[in-house]
């Protein structure tokens, strides 16, 4: 064998992907050969290098404690989730400015502003307050796929309609009832930095009424109670209501962002 | 699923965890996007474990399911840093570079290159990869997967691997010779 033909074998020799002729063949070249070896042992360095100084993360240990008690939880699926703990929501040094989003299934909704409720608007400001101080939820690393379980076993959620979506922000999750409603609740991060959430509630709620809004292209209901902000709009089917103590605009680029 | 199976999960997925989640962070470059995208892999691989073939290779396996899960979701969101492009794709080669510097001045311009070198320099050579190319390195190099093993992880051709490595190869020697250049020993070199 030349160097021109090791060459060739360059970098299956390093791989260990040649046969055991060809192998022994190109050995028998670089016995005899001191700038082929050369050649092949940079690869080899090269190859070793990359291979440890890409170590383990540290982060590993946590990890894997966190997927197994995921895999406990989901083998004892189907469950009615209550919550298992609580624990104070950190809203950060921006208090004022988180918001919660609440979200509704409405299922056969004709249109934006059927009627008015104001169960609806004190309900969601209630709620949103509750989540400020209050916060339960199940524990750290809750996978979207756990999510979606108990989303279709207690909603009938189609969890692949809004699988991404959800999934990009995803902090925490819990399941219960609001207002006597099976409930589903989740902590989203929000993209700049604030956190909120979104509930889901099976039951079809009805559209307040209030100040029409126009922002971004997109219809919106603005409504206040006791302070609070809330902004209603159609999503995918869905009335959808943004909650928080802040002001219009961020309130309506947040939900914009959802 | 029975109790036996979930031990037996267990037993067998759990130990690949380290090696995932290291894939992981060179594959989404972001770690926070890595640990869900383990987490993901581990919960998909849980659900389809009565797919898993008893017997055969469940490493391999769980790599297929991951890279799947990040082609298809992770991907799109994974900040693009500045990649190596490979279309002054000339036949780079260290080995050709040092040897000159060798001959130069007397030097052993391996051992200094290689010390130069730290681990986030090399990571960061490693991010510089497009991705199709930094996919084969992380599954060959640090993995450990035969050509046939990323064929079938990938699902690519074997032919596809190799050139893919190929390049793959000499995308990364550039990018470490850049970042050794940066740190100043290829500038004293050819000064």
């Amino acid at each position: 064998m030349d160097c021109r033909k090791a060459a060739q074998y360059l970098y299956e020799y390093v791989d260990r992907e040649l046969d055991g002729q060809t192998m022994a063949e190109v050995e028998a070249h670089l016995k005899l050969c001191s700038h082929c070896f050369d050649a092949f042992d940079m690869e080899f360095k090269i190859k070793e290098l990359v291979r440890q100084r890409s170590a383990a993360s540290p982060q590993a240990e946590q990890l894997k404690m966190r997927i197994l008690s995921e895999l406990q939880a989901i083998a004892s699926l189907p469950v009615k989730t209550e919550p298992k703990g609580k624990r104070i929501w950190l809203w950060g040094a921006t208090a004022a400015a988180a918001a919660a989003v609440v979200l509704f299934f409405a299922f056969g909704l004709p249109d934006l502003d059927t009627s008015s409720d104001p169960l609806v608007l004190q309900a969601a400001a209630e709620h949103a307050n509750h989540l400020a101080v209050n916060s339960p939820s199940l524990p750290e690393g809750v996978s979207i796929d756990s999510v979606n379980a108990v989303l279709s076993s207690l909603l009938g959620f189609n969890p692949e309609v809004n699988r991404l979506k959800v999934s990009n922000y995803l902090k925490a999750f819990h399941a219960g009832a609001w207002n006597g409603k099976p409930t589903a609740c989740l902590y989203l991060a929000g993209p700049v930095g604030k956190d909120f959430s979104l509930l889901i509630c099976k039951e079809p709620v009805v559209m307040p009424k209030g100040e029409k809004y126009s922002h971004n292209g997109k219809e919106y209901i603005l409504a206040e109670h006791k302070g609070i902000r809330m902004a209603f709009w159609m999503w995918d089917g869905m009335l959808c209501c943004s909650v928080g103590n802040c002001s219009e605009k961020e309130l309506l680029d947040f939900t914009w962002s959802v | 699923m029975a109790g036996t199976d979930h031990k037996e999960f267990e037993q067998l997925a759990m130990p690949h965890a380290d090696a995932l989640l290291r894939t992981a962070l060179r594959m989404t470059r972001n770690s926070s996007d890595a640990e869900d995208l383990v987490q993901e892999t581990y919960l998909k691989a849980y659900r389809f474990f009565n797919r898993f073939e008893r017997g055969t290779n469940i490493r391999a396996w769980l790599f297929k399911i991951m890279t799947n899960l990040f082609i298809n979701s992770y991907r799109d969101k994974a900040k693009r840093p500045e990649e190596t492009s490979f279309d002054e794709m000339e036949d780079f080669s260290l080995y050709s570079k040092l040897a000159a510097d060798a001959q130069k001045d007397g030097t052993n311009p391996e051992k200094e290159l290689f010390d130069k070198l730290y681990g986030d320099e090399v990571q960061k050579a490693l991010d510089r990869l497009p991705e199709e190319f930094r996919m084969v390195v992380l599954l060959n190099f640090v993995e450990g997967f035969s050509y046939q093993e990323i064929a079938e992880i990938l699902g690519i051709e074997l032919g596809t691997v190799k050139s893919r490595l190929h390049r793959g190869r000499k995308l990364l020697q550039k990018a470490l010779w850049e970042f050794a250049k940066k740190s100043g020993f290829a500038k004293e070199k050819s000064e």
